[in-house]
């Protein structure tokens, strides 16, 4: 190396000043947690080896005496671990690792702080959620040295892994390796005031079946070797590869990212396109090569469009995985800069499994790595607000019926099916969205934190208006942007702009609505029980003389009084529009509150009420039945004749292809 | 090859003059769609009837409004797939008896009604011992497609990739296109190969048709009927996918009751030309 004098070093230090001043001032996040890590990947033994410098920062004001890691890959050291007891294992999934004994584990071999002072015999693994001692998910370390509040401080460790062979999320499979929750990582501390804490404490959950992770934000450098016929993805940039003997060394370079994750296999191809100033990479074996412009024109739409309605995307690099049949159990997932979709060759073009997959990773980029909330505490968070985006995106491109599947005459759009997702459970009533992933024990967490939440923020956007609920979400997402937001925050945002944008219709704020679909379990079904058209007959009978039956004399100004009744039939209320249609086809719209369990609207004209509608724009699409939203009284055996000769030539299709077999 | 047309031509004119058993078969066949379709739409209007929703699904399909429907009325999946599941029982039992009528007055050359039901009953346990048989067949030729299918395995985890699944579907599905057109043959002879009254030996009759799949004449028949078939159901396809074009209802309706009213024409059409070829055939007498 070339040795500079004073001089040249204070001149290159005069140009390089305002660089390093740009850099520090472009820093997105507070870089809590800093990685440097050096990998080795022995693919003949399915084992890692790795080398971590770990830079952390007391960010509380409380010093701090021990460290709480996740040690992911234990989650598959056993079937007994929190993980397989709460998903239970499948029996082709066991089989398959028994094979050649895929089980997994982590382990540390070393553990040194800044003095070099061997913290090794102080780990122990701790269970934080349950009592299950068959779980090593989480190790505690006590330090010798305790970090000082807003002290920064260096850990290096030496550890080694065992790759899981195909479990969910990670693991191998031939010669495809994906990496995903993979390295001993250290909790989040959480100073008093962030979020739920009212005082610091760690937090670190066991490796749940259900939720994924939740961690600080930090820069990444890791160095990757492996055989030399691997091609790598992985979060962050790719800032040199280097060539030795029979292996690569790939060092990437991520910042301000919660996570890091990669993947290898020498069957990868690569197709690179850009948008603005982000490169994607699309990943794909060979034999998917026909789907790599559905995902490239659908990823380029969705960037555009959270571009426009929510914020920039600020990372130079997306790569965008799509696994071999055999490594499916690692597919729709979410990483830093990294997703990961899933298409099948025998799937028709119609099943747009692979655009919906891409497009709901890739939300996730906002809510949950930018925006990083706790996946595992408050699913609906980035799983609800995704599943929101994702039907709000893939219908605007593809149309709102059809967005999901298009096949054979059978069209569903992504909201439609939010929708018959969480009806469909046999109980969409038994948990609120409030709780935490694992706390789902009864089931119904998929479609609560994904259906329920993006049912209820479609509503919300049905009260609010596409504009408002825009306004608010971009909003949010400036607000918590690199960093760590609870509910509270978001309902505190959503409150305060209602306050200020609509303060007749909601002068109290929406927690009215929250306290409702968020923790509630209530449903909502409104009804149009009935339509009255009564003509207006002036009084008969006895009136001011006893013995004289008279008919007033009077002068109505309509001829009819209409009267529509309305019911709500469950416990959930929403404000409502109701559409009134008159025989001359002209329509009236009245305003319900929504509150009482039942409201009748009372119209005086010369025209018969034909057809009366509650939400007709389906506002409310949390309504669970919206076919007794409205009452007609016009003939509609039209209708139904032309519906009975539909049915009628697919039946006899049927009949008729079944006796072609005898 | 022109003898086959030519006799497919005769066989034509022979099932023109059958109009009115024609005309009974589709009726009957009409009654049992509408014996499905009957439940099925009455549910409709009990539960849509006075409803918008009626008028949504009647442009366009709506999965929220079907599956509301299945949510309010869960039992109607059920009622409805019972009740289709028994028709199809009676739809199939009347094939046969139709093909023991068809076959029973092309054998004999009648074209009345009367005729039509006698031969049914006649030909009846003739008729449902073939269909018996090659419901056995393609039973057993499917179990065999989805073994082959599925050779080696399917989890996933142990799939290198599916391009080869897609392949044997492909070959599955094409050898079991091909094979059905054999199937045809055979069948179709075997129901107009009986010589006399006397001589109903179906098992012999079934046998003795086999051999004729090496017949250049019984193929070149066999595979236009195929054709003619795949005409039809190509044409059903068509006017179904039609109608988002806003063809009006009662029109495809209509077209597609002359498609199956064509296709009663043209199964006799097909056993009178196998009939022909067969009384054409030197050693007939060895077959029936």
């Amino acid at each position: 190396m070339q040795k500079i004098n004073r001089l040249e070093y204070l001149i290159c230090l005069l140009f390089l000043l305002p660089g390093m001043m740009k850099a520090q001032s472009d820093s997105l996040s507070e870089k809590i947690a800093n990685y440097e890590m050096h990998i080795d990947l022995d693919v003949e033994q399915k084992k890692l080896h790795g080398n971590t410098r770990l830079q952390w920062k007391n960010n509380s004001d409380q010093p701090v005496d021990e460290l709480f890691f996740h040690m992911y890959y234990n989650a598959f050291r056993n079937s007994k671990s929190t993980f397989f007891s709460e998903r239970g294992v499948p029996a082709f999934l066991t089989n398959n690792i028994d094979e050649e004994c895929g089980w997994a584990w982590t382990h540390i071999h070393s553990f040194k702080d800044q003095n070099s002072n061997e913290l090794k015999d102080s780990m122990q693994y701790v269970q934080t959620d349950d009592e299950n001692i068959h779980d090593k998910t989480v190790l505690k370390i006590d330090l010798v040295d305790p970090v000082g509040p807003g002290e920064s401080r260096e850990f290096v460790f030496n550890w080694e892994a065992k790759i899981p062979k195909t479990m969910p999320r990670t693991g191998y499979n031939r010669d495809y390796y994906f990496f995903a929750q993979w390295f001993p990582k250290l909790g989040v501390l959480e100073p008093a005031g962030m979020r739920f804490a009212e005082s610091t404490k760690w937090n670190c959950h066991q490796y749940h079946s259900n939720g994924e992770y939740y961690s600080n934000f930090g820069d990444y450098e890791v160095y990757i070797t492996l055989p030399e016929d691997f091609v790598v993805a992985a979060t962050g940039e790719l800032r040199s590869l280097a060539k030795d003997s029979e292996t690569k060394t790939w060092y990437f370079d991520a910042h301000d990212v919660i996570d890091f994750t990669w993947t290898c296999s020498p069957h990868y191809k690569v197709m690179r396109e850009k948008y603005k100033h982000t490169e994607i990479s699309l990943y794909y074996y060979d034999y998917k090569e026909l789907f790599t412009d559905r995902y490239l024109s659908t990823i380029k739409y969705a960037m555009q469009f959270l571009d426009e309605h929510i914020g920039s995307y600020p990372y130079n690099t997306l790569s965008i995985i799509d696994p071999p049949i055999h490594g499916m159990f690692t597919g729709g997932m979410e990483y830093p800069n990294l997703v990961t979709s899933l298409s099948f060759r025998f799937f028709p073009e119609g099943f747009r499994t692979p655009e919906t997959l891409v497009v709901h990773e890739y939300i996730h980029q906002y809510f949950m790595q930018m925006v990083a909330t706790h996946e595992l505490e408050e699913a609906w968070m980035d799983e609800g607000i995704t599943s929101y985006y994702e039907s709000r995106i893939l219908d605007e491109l593809f149309g709102e019926n059809r967005s999901t599947i298009e096949f054979a005459g059978f069209k569903t759009g992504n909201k439609t099916f939010n929708r018959v997702e969480f009806f469909g459970m046999d109980h969409p009533s038994i948990a609120p969205n409030s709780i935490k992933s694992w706390e789902y024990k009864h089931g119904g967490y998929g479609t609560i934190a994904y259906n329920k939440a993006a049912l209820w923020i479609q509503t919300l956007e049905g009260l609010l208006g596409t504009d408002m609920l825009d306004n608010i979400m971009k909003s949010y997402f400036d607000t918590w942007k690199f960093r760590h937001p609870c509910r509270n925050d978001f309902i505190e945002i959503v409150n305060t702009m209602v306050r200020e944008s609509l303060p007749e219709q909601f002068p109290n704020g929406m927690d009215w609505f929250f306290d409702q679909v968020l923790y509630g379990t209530a449903t909502c079904d409104y009804a149009l029980a009935s339509i009255n058209n009564l003509e207006q007959n002036p009084g008969r009978g006895y009136y001011e003389d006893r013995n004289n039956c008279e008919i007033l004399e009077e002068n109505f100004e309509s001829k009819y009084k209409s009267t529509i009744v309305l019911h709500r039939l469950d416990e959930m209320y929403f404000p409502q529009e109701v559409l009134l249609k008159f025989e001359d086809g002209t329509t009236q719209l009245h305003y319900w509150n929504g509150e009482s369990r039942a409201h009748s609207i009372e119209v005086y004209t010369d025209l018969k009420v034909i057809s009366a509608e509650i939400d007709p724009l389906r506002k409310i699409y949390i309504d669970k039945n919206f076919n007794n939203n409205s009452l007609c009284l016009s003939d509609q055996s039209k209708a139904l004749s032309g519906l009975r000769q539909r049915i009628l030539i697919r039946i006899q299709g049927l009949l008729e292809a079944l006796a072609l077999l005898i | 090859m022109r003898t086959v047309f030519r006799y497919y031509l005769q066989a034509i004119s022979h099932a023109l003059k059958c109009w009115r058993i024609c005309v009974l078969a589709f009726c009957i066949q009409l009654a049992l769609g509408i014996l499905v379709v009957s439940p099925l739409v009455n549910y409709l209007n009990s539960i849509i009837g006075n409803r918008n929703s009626l008028n949504i699904i009647e442009q366009r399909f709506d999965f929220n409004i079907i599956m509301d429907m299945l949510h309010a009325e869960p039992s109607i999946i059920t009622i409805s797939i019972s009740l289709f599941m028994a028709v199809v029982i009676i739809r199939l039992v009347w094939q046969v008896f139709m093909c023991s009528g068809f076959s029973g007055c092309v054998i004999n050359d009648q074209t009345s009604l009367s005729n039509f039901f006698g031969n049914a009953v006649f030909y009846f346990r003739h008729n449902l011992l073939i269909s018996i048989l090659v419901l056995i067949f393609y039973t057993g030729m499917g179990l065999l497609a989805v073994w082959y299918f599925s050779l080696g395995g399917l989890n996933v985890l142990h799939i290198d990739n599916e391009l080869f699944l897609i392949q044997r579907a492909k070959s599955v599905i094409a050898a079991l296109l091909l094979l059905s057109i054999f199937v045809d043959l055979v069948r179709d002879s075997s129901r107009v190969a009986v010589k006399s009254d006397e001589d109903r030996n179906s098992f012999r009759i079934i046998f003795s048709c086999c051999k004729l799949i090496f017949k250049g004449r019984f193929l070149v028949l066999a595979i236009l009927n195929a054709l003619i078939f795949l005409v039809l159901i190509i044409s059903y396809l068509m006017i179904l996918k039609l109608n988002p074009l806003h063809i009006e209802d009662w029109i495809s309706f209509l077209l597609i009751q002359g498609i199956i009213l064509l296709s009663l024409f043209l199964k006799i059409s097909a056993f009178g030309a196998y009939r022909f070829l067969l009384s054409d055939q030197s050693n007939f007498s060895s077959v029936s």
